[in-house]
């Protein structure tokens, strides 16, 4: 009778979760760097806490050698995430550290529930049958590993804006190498094993799409490219509709939208396309018989519990179990779901740690969304801001399949919940998007940081700022009389106060998201900068920046 | 350093749309209004994508949350959940209570399950072994959740013991329950005592019954059994069964619906005790000694006490309005499940299966043959609606749930079901059937008009209303019993309030009136005092 100390930990996990998500969210309120860094130490102090409290509880359900494994394993989790967090501060000063510890959160809560389903099945000789918990331990080290080393690779991201069309072609040949591997085979195959490890090759081709949309659509859509770019996307989605990954197929279409929506601007764009989508569907729903037979189960799944119904009955039995509480870890049956690790990891959340703790575990995915979002915005480099945006899409949707699926909110589909489900190939794909977002943060940091210290250089130089500098850096001088154009200075005029977009940067909320003061000094051009309404964008061509008459007089043009 | 940078090559940097400033001969990157409007624009549709998704979102949270709060038990009690094992290694099961506070079910700490009184509750509370039944099915998820204090937890896990369950009192009373499992004898049938100004089940037997203690035994057995008994079968709610004349109330219940004045003005001479309409005819009961029961010239009332299937055959064929009828047979819940919680069989009638009747079918409706089938509770329902002004009040069997300490957790109020008949029906319909239970005086005739249930026309203590029915089934003779009715305190009106509703069943019993009536009043009478 140990559920009393079960029924302590799970309040705990609650609170810890709690104060995590809030924490998570408090990103949104400007604050200084100082403050930060402790909100940041904060999250990684609950987060060690978190993994500790929960293989705790675990581990009063298992004995001998499985017991002293597990808290290996627990160590090794709490020392390599806290070490990752900090070395990742270290190596790239620039990175955005709340996005990763929200990062690192969802894998923990990962390792956790996999344990507990792995702890479950044991056989008799107390060895785990299958050593899920370290393998998504090994994959989620190998994503960290790749997510410290990708941003030194940043040099070349901004020649990858050509090989959309590169990238368009690899993606759909590996697709349709998997159906035909699989018509061959005579089975749905979508996933393959190599070296213990199983491998989903669409997880990985979502990042080729990603980065073919986000190089295509960054110049100007012309209509020949919008049909390019439609076609490409459609054959994509279409292979995975013929090789019955349903859920793949509606996130790449979702993905193809959103970010075309985002390139043109338009909302003719986005309305034309959820009507098409759901013209689609109801093709798809006529056409082919296993969207029909989900969309039944969806709607009635206790009519068909014996057979395919089952999964997501089960999973509302869990869901409904846990109630707000959740029953404690080791105290419900998650077990009883099909596929739970991978397919319905979040019912057997809500089973084991409750209700309260599953809508923290969607505000934290929400949260890393709008943090994506919010860099996003924050670009005017049209490939930058699309990949980034597209990123952001691509996490939430997969999210809200998934949840939504296990929930019978919608269809079921058949996804990985990002970051927490198990599965090597979901967490590298995922892990490696999130990279890219990283890296192109550290770059636009950097463009940023470089921006400053050639100003400032300038302006040491014994430029005066009144001539050489645009208008907005210092509020008084005509960036326009120095342009020589008059223009400027009207549409200068439509835009009088300077209640901008920047306005709050430095604050570093989630649509403030520009600049969080670790680079450069803390001298008054940055503030200067950051409040201003319209300041010119350090992304862009920064080495063609111009400063008037100088390069004419040779000062800093040394032959 | 920092020379270098200003004259290497130009970095590749992100191309944006160009607008009419580039026209003009303004490069983009020069143009901070240009770089803030794409910006901008992408501002919008960001935010756009940002609301869309927390919309979404919190539209799917509140979905699952209410979902999975509302559907707690019912998803609980599902059998394809096994999570009451789960409970069952951490709770006691809790205790079934007749209304008196008897123990009708506990466990012991090793979670075995007792019933004190052996088979008298079986089929009623049910047993909780091998997926359960009755109450002890239906109030699982109740049953194995402990609600008791924190602090009451944690004296149990001191003691290493199981925290005992939340408590289920039903409505059963457990006197009336033993007065009709004794009146009924071993005889194959159902008894149900209702409260009609609640709903109340006070007593539900079916026979034959079997013992719950050591149901897993003899499972095996029971469920090959091939001998009829089907012992698990609780012929109260499951069973269906030919109404016979008790049919006769739903026949009154339309007629006066239809017109009220047929209660004063019906006029039927059963001459010879057969009635023809075309080539179709139909005869009156045939008595044991082959003769046909004539009844001469009667009213409505003196036709409904005599059971004269001539006189119903002539209503339902020539007076009534089959459509309407349809309606109203809807409105009773024929062909529909009954408002009930626990497992119950559907009624069927024949009336709206065959929409294009036949004259010989329909004369087979109105005297509750044919293919018309109902279950003892329907008709018990139906006896409620006419006690009760014609509201029904939902049958129900669990009065409150406390937790093992007595703090009430949840009270099962009486809820209205639905309205079977209007107010005026109600109350001329009960005056037929009060005309079943007594002798009366015929002025006309001059001669006493006897009910078939006119055993009830001395009662001391109770005023008994009711309709007898005997449903052929079969092609030889035999035959079920029927009895329903209500009863008024002797000391009320004849109008006053009603309260208990009874109706007996008694499978190949024969005669009602020779069969279940005597079940019937031996209740009543025990109940009563008499």
């Amino acid at each position: 009778m140990n559920a009393y100390a079960i029924s302590l930990s799970k309040y705990v996990n609650t609170g810890l979760m709690a104060a995590f998500t809030l924490l998570a969210f408090a990103g949104a309120v400007p604050q200084g760097p100082r403050l930060r860094r402790f909100i940041e130490a904060l999250q990684q102090l609950l987060l060690a806490a978190f993994l500790a409290n929960a293989n705790f509880t675990i581990s009063r359900f298992v004995s001998g050698d499985v017991r002293r494994n597990l808290f290996l394993l627990c160590g090794m989790e709490i020392l390599f995430l806290i070490s990752f967090m900090a070395l990742y501060r270290i190596v790239h000063e620039m990175a955005d550290m709340f996005l990763f510890n929200n990062i690192c959160m969802l894998l923990s809560i990962g390792f956790v529930i996999i344990t507990r389903i792995a702890a479950y099945n044991l056989d008799e000789s107390l060895s785990y049958k299958q050593n899920e918990p370290v393998k998504q331990f090994v994959m989620a080290s190998a994503g960290l590993l790749l997510m410290l080393i990708i941003p030194f690779f940043r040099r070349f991201f901004d020649g990858m804006r050509h090989l959309g069309i590169v990238f368009g072609i690899l993606g759909i040949a590996v697709l349709s190498g998997v159906l035909l591997l699989s018509v061959a085979t005579n089975g749905a195959m979508i996933t393959y094993t190599i070296a213990g490890f199983t491998f989903q090759p669409s997880e990985f081709v979502k990042i080729l799409y990603i980065l073919m949309l986000a190089g295509m659509l960054s110049g100007e859509v012309s209509r020949e490219k919008g049909i390019l770019v439609t076609i490409l996307c459609l054959v994509h989605v279409g292979v995975l509709v013929l090789s019955r990954d349903l859920g793949s197929a509606l996130i790449f279409f979702v993905v193809y939208l959103m970010m075309l929506f985002l390139a043109t601007g338009r909302w003719m764009v986005l309305f034309s396309g959820l009507g098409l989508g759901a013209a689609g569907s109801v093709i798809c729903y006529m056409l082919f018989e296993h969207v029909r037979v989900r969309v039944e189960i969806w709607q009635d799944p206790f009519s068909v519990i014996d057979t395919l119904g089952y999964q997501i009955a089960q999973s509302l039995f869990a869901i409904s179990y846990g109630g707000l509480w959740g029953a404690g870890l080791t105290q419900g049956a998650p077990q009883n779901i099909p596929f739970v690790e991978s397919d319905f990891i979040f019912a057997a959340i809500m089973e084991e740690m409750g209700m309260i703790f599953g809508i923290c575990l969607i505000l934290i995915c929400i949260s890393c969304f709008l943090r994506i979002l919010a860099l996003s915005a924050s670009y005017s480099n049209r490939f930058f801001q699309l990949f980034t945006y597209g990123t952001a899409v691509c996490y939430i949707f997969q999210s809200f399949l998934t949840i939504g699926g296990e929930t019978k909110f919608i269809p079921l589909t058949g996804v990985t919940l990002p970051l927490v489900s198990y599965g090597g190939s979901s967490l590298l794909s995922t892990l490696i998007l999130f990279g890219i977002v990283e890296m192109i943060y550290i770059l636009h940091d950097e463009r940023t940081a470089r921006f400053m210290e050639r100003y400032e250089m300038e302006r040491q130089a014994g430029l005066d700022p009144e001539i050489g500098v645009p208008e907005m850096w210092n509020g008084q001088s005509s960036y326009a009389q120095g342009a020589g154009q008059g223009m400027y200075r009207q549409e200068n005029a439509a835009y009088p106060d300077s209640a901008g977009f920047q306005q709050e940067t430095g604050s570093n909320g989630f649509f403030g998201a520009g600049q969080q003061g670790s680079a450069g000094s803390d001298s008054g051009w940055q503030n200067a900068y950051f409040n201003d309404p319209g300041g010119l964008d350090p992304d862009d061509d920064m080495d063609n920046f111009p400063v008037n008459g100088i390069s004419e007089e040779g000062i800093f043009d040394d032959p | 350093m920092w020379k270098k940078r200003i004259q290497g090559p130009p970095e590749e940097a992100g191309v944006r749309i160009p607008d009419a400033a580039d026209r003009r001969g303004i490069p983009d990157e020069w143009n901070e209004v240009h770089v803030e409007s794409v910006r901008k624009k992408a501002r919008r549709q960001i935010v756009f994508t940002a609301l869309m998704f927390v919309a979404l979102f919190a539209g799917m949270t509140v979905f699952f949350c209410r979902y999975a709060i509302l559907r707690k038990s019912e998803l609980f009690d599902n059998d394809y959940n096994s999570r009451d094992l789960l409970l069952e290694e951490h709770n006691r099961r809790g205790r079934i209570l007749a209304a008196g506070g008897e123990e009708l079910a506990y466990s012991d700490e090793d979670n075995n399950r007792y019933y004190p009184y052996d088979t008298l509750f079986c089929h009623a509370v049910g047993f909780s072994a091998l997926g359960g039944s009755g109450i002890e099915e239906y109030m699982k998820y109740e049953l194995l959740h402990s609600d008791i204090p924190f602090s009451s937890k944690l004296a149990c896990d001191r003691e290493e013991i199981r925290y005992p369950g939340n408590d289920v009192t039903t409505t059963l009373d457990l006197d009336l329950q033993s007065y009709a499992w004794e009146a009924l004898g071993d005889l194959r049938g159902a008894v149900i005592v209702t409260e009609p100004s609640t709903g109340k089940i006070l007593a539900m037997v079916s026979k034959p019954d079997f013992d719950p203690n050591g149901i897993e035994a003899q499972w095996e057995y029971y469920r090959t059994d091939q001998s009829g008994n089907a012992v698990l079968l609780n012929r109260a709610t499951q069973g269906v069964y030919p109404p016979g004349s008790t049919f006769k109330i739903v026949d009154a219940v339309e007629l006066l619906q239809e017109d009220p004045s047929a209660i004063y003005d019906f006029s039927f001479d059963c001459d010879d005790g057969i009635y023809e309409n075309g080539e179709e005819s139909i005869h009156c009961f045939q008595n044991e000694y082959g003769a046909y029961e004539v009844h001469h010239q009667q009213n409505l009332a003196q036709a409904f006490a005599h059971s004269c299937n001539s006189a119903f055959a002539k209503i339902v064929t020539e007076d009534l309005d089959e459509d309407r009828f349809r309606k109203t047979l809807e409105r009773m819940y024929f062909d529909k499940p009954l408002p009930y919680d626990l497992p119950c069989a559907e009624s069927s009638s024949q009336l709206l299966e065959d929409r294009d009747i036949s004259v010989h079918n329909l004369m087979q409706v109105a005297i509750g043959q044919g293919t018309t089938q109902v279950s003892p509770l329907h008709m018990n329902m139906i006896t409620m609606a006419v006690a009760n002004g014609g509201v029904l009040m939902r049958p129900y069997m669990v009065d409150h749930v406390s937790t093992a300490e007595g703090d009430l957790l949840q009270q099962y109020n009486p809820r209205q079901a639905g309205t079977l008949m209007d107010g005026e029906t109600a109350y001329m319909v009960r005056q037929l059937m009060r005309a079943v239970t007594e002798v009366a005086y015929d002025e006309e005739t001059g001669m006493d008009v006897w009910g078939t249930a006119s055993e009830f026309n001395d009662t001391q203590n109770y005023i008994a209303f009711g309709k007898t029915g005997t449903a052929e089934f079969g092609d030889d003779e035999d035959s079920h019993a029927w009895f329903t009715g209500f009863t008024v305190d002797a000391e009320d009106s004849e109008d006053g309030d009603p309260q208990l509703c009874i109706t007996v069943l008694v499978e190949n019993g024969g005669v009602g009136s020779d069969k279940a009536v005597p079940i019937a009043k031996q209740i009543l009478d025990r109940w009563y005092g008499q």
